[in-house]
């Protein structure tokens, strides 16, 4: 079926398929490969007048930059709907928390396994909460709403279904996905916000992770659909409650395996005070945050090649003993006592850690770090990194500028490493800490 | 130490999607039955596609011919449902159909307890070889079989409407008219796009998400 539709600037876009069929209307391939065309069912004047407005502020919005699909030109009478980039090589996050297949432990890997889904849920978090910051809400948070790449080592992701964003401060129509929608909008007690964007994207960072979803256990789903609605609407615990164990999820994968006690700290406040009350919950930054930390402390399995967090010996998907592996702490450099600040245990106060094995360069996160870029690569007992730094030797005598060129390290098991800083000394800036582990425990 | 490697998963709550199908003689003609084959085979894909939300939709399949009323395909999640095609022989014996549906019904293996009201889907181009009232009351008197969201298509000039529209009974719905492979498929889009809806409805038991799908979205 091939069929013309003419946009507000007079363009004429040829439809050549549909790809997907949504609650509010089809969204169809624009001749050409680059564009796809969303039509809405409701073609009432009413509904085209709502579009218009809403897409006429939407296109205005600060938002080129964006990780997003977004409306590009509104469809003129007697269409109701708009023309958007295409996404291509892409797929609905959906394909990384439904395992097909006979072994999902297979699957789980295949699908680029538990490094690559923090990166993808870090990234799309991370979009979502660059939209908050322009006081935008995205509205209606999905697994079919988040894109990802087809190719299992790609971390991006894109936003679809943008025509709902609106001002985070305006109410307007509550579209949302049942599953996803805060306690407050399920209960008709508040509209689309950044909160109830940040609940949704909470749920789906715990259910891609852990194949489990937070609010619905083994008794409500043996339950009648009546119950399970009841505990959407935040009237029941929630599965890994500390306190109420009656909601509890025997099935996924196993929290403390997969999840670090910052994402586990994140989805507690999330799912335990934070349900009922969305004052309590932690904004989407947040949990980008706390996602991006957790990817960046996974090491990869000689053995199978998959992910896991460092702290465990042997690779849970295999048994195969820990690689050695660096792992790079971040500390604070306080200027005053010219050293790492220090915490209550006297030790080095740590934000974060940065795991890398032999054969891969790591990021780390801006999480970790703010603004400045810098890569890590270990080869052997030798640590390679690159980026806007500066290296300090042990006893403090030698600085050396970093720059885009790799410089090495040598790392030994009773040798103080060099440290990497990201800023002058008479300044407080973070410090990375390099460490060589060989096999044992860090 | 934990380990990942067997993980075991919670699959969304059922929707149950129970089709019955009518392969006497009379649907070898014109084309019917592999008309039909085709639009239900679509129709499963499509279900077993819609895996996004907190619902899986389930599908089983009872045909009624040669030999009496058949279980083809017991009540399966559709994602792992392997659509075997349907070959027409023999009479239209609708009760045992009817008797049939009501047992898949209150069986707890295929429809589980915690599962969301079923909708059925009754496809027939003749008249009832044996008798039909009676099961269809029970079935009706069925607790699942009266919640249930019923579709029922006529296909061609001989099928019993005025049984079809029994079966419909209150639920506000009329019968499906289908002269050709063209009209079985729409109606199956039809059902695709309500049970879909349903599934992803905020409150898929209130709300049966019955949406006629506008003409220029077929795919014809
Ligand atoms: N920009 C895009 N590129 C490729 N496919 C898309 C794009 N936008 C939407 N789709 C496809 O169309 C389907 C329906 O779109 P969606 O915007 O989610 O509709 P609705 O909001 O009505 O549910 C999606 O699931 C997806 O498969
Ligand atoms: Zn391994």
């Amino acid at each position: 079926m091939v069929r013309d539709v003419i946009g507000a600037d007079g363009q004429r876009y040829r439809l050549t398929h549909r790809l997907g069929i949504g609650g509010q209307g089809a969204v169809y391939a624009v001749e050409g490969g680059r564009l796809a065309a969303k039509l809405l069912l409701d073609r009432s004047e009413e509904r085209r007048f709502v579009l218009r407005t809403t897409l006429d502020g939407v296109r205005r919005l600060p938002v080129e930059d964006l990780a997003t699909a977004r409306p590009l030109v509104v469809l003129r009478s007697p269409e109701c709907g708009y023309i958007m980039e295409l996404l291509t090589g892409m797929a609905p996050i959906t394909k990384l928390a439904r395992p097909d297949g006979e072994d999902v432990s297979d699957w789980y890997r295949a699908t680029g396994g538990l490094r690559r889904r923090l990166g993808v849920l870090a990234h799309a978090a991370r979009t979502v909460h660059q939209l908050h910051s322009r006081a935008l809400a995205w509205g209606d948070p999905s697994l079919n709403n988040i894109f990802v790449a087809e190719d299992p080592t790609n971390e991006i992701s894109r936003l679809i279904d943008t025509d709902n964003l609106r001002w985070a401060s305006r109410p307007g129509p509550s579209v949302y996905t049942d599953g996803y929608g805060a306690p407050e909008l399920k209960a008709g007690r508040s509209g689309i916000n950044t909160m109830t964007d940040a609940h949704a994207m909470a749920v789906i960072a715990f259910e891609v992770l852990t194949l489990c979803h937070p609010l619905v256990g083994d008794a409500v789903r043996a339950s009648e659909d009546e119950v399970e609605q009841a505990a959407l609407r935040g009237e029941w615990p929630w599965v890994d409650d500390p306190d109420d164990e009656r909601n509890r999820c025997s099935t996924g994968l196993p929290r403390e395996a997969i999840l670090t006690r910052g994402l586990r700290e994140v989805f507690a406040r999330f799912f335990g005070p934070g349900l009922g009350d969305w004052h309590l919950r932690p904004g989407v930054g947040e949990l980008a945050d706390a996602l991006a930390i957790a990817a960046a402390a996974t090491v990869r399995c000689p053995g199978c090649g998959a992910t896991y967090l460092f702290k465990d010996t042997l690779c849970p998907w295999c048994d195969t003993a820990r690689p050695p592996f660096v792992l790079a702490d971040v500390g604070r450099w306080n200027p005053e006592s010219q050293a790492l600040e220090l915490g209550a245990d006297g030790r080095p106060d740590r934000l974060g850690v940065v795991a890398v094995t032999t054969g891969e360069e790591r990021a780390v996160p801006s999480a970790l770090i703010g603004a400045g870029q810098i890569a890590l690569r270990v080869d052997g007992s030798r640590l390679w990194a690159r980026g806007p730094g500066v290296l300090r030797s042990p006893d403090g005598k030698h600085l050396v500028e970093m720059d885009d060129q790799e410089r090495p390290l040598d790392l030994g098991p009773r040798k103080r490493p060099w440290t990497i800083h990201l800023g002058t000394l008479d300044r407080p800036h973070r410090v990375l800490t390099p460490n060589l582990h060989v096999g044992g425990a860090p | 130490m934990p380990t990942l490697k067997s993980i075991s998963v919670a699959r969304g709550r059922p929707l149950p999607v129970l089709l019955l199908a009518d392969i006497s003689g009379s649907m070898a003609a014109n084309g019917k039955i592999d008309a039909l084959n085709q639009a239900v085979s679509t129709m499963i894909s499509s279900f077993a596609d819609e895996d996004a939300g907190r619902i899986a939709i389930h599908a089983g399949v009872i045909t009624f011919g040669q030999g009496g009323a058949r279980l083809h395909h017991p009540m399966q999640p559709a994602k792992a449902l392997r659509w075997d095609p349907l070959t027409a022989l023999g009479g239209t014996p609708m009760g045992a159909a009817f008797d049939l549906t009501t047992s898949v019904l209150a069986d707890r293996e295929q429809i589980a307890g915690g599962a969301l009201r079923p909708a059925l889907v009754l496809v027939s181009d003749g008249q009832p070889t044996d008798a039909w009232e009676e099961p269809l009351a029970r079935l009706l008197a069925h607790e699942r079989g009266r919640k249930a969201t019923r579709f029922a298509m006529a296909i061609g000039a001989d099928a019993d409407r005025a049984m079809l529209q029994r079966f419909l009974a209150d639920t506000g719905q009329s019968v499906f008219g289908a002269e050709d492979a063209r009209g079985i498929r729409q109606f199956f889009q039809w059902v695709t796009m309500s049970v879909t809806l349903r599934s992803r409805a905020a409150n898929p038991e209130a709300d049966d998400g019955y949406a006629p799908l506008p003409p220029e979205d077929y795919d014809v």
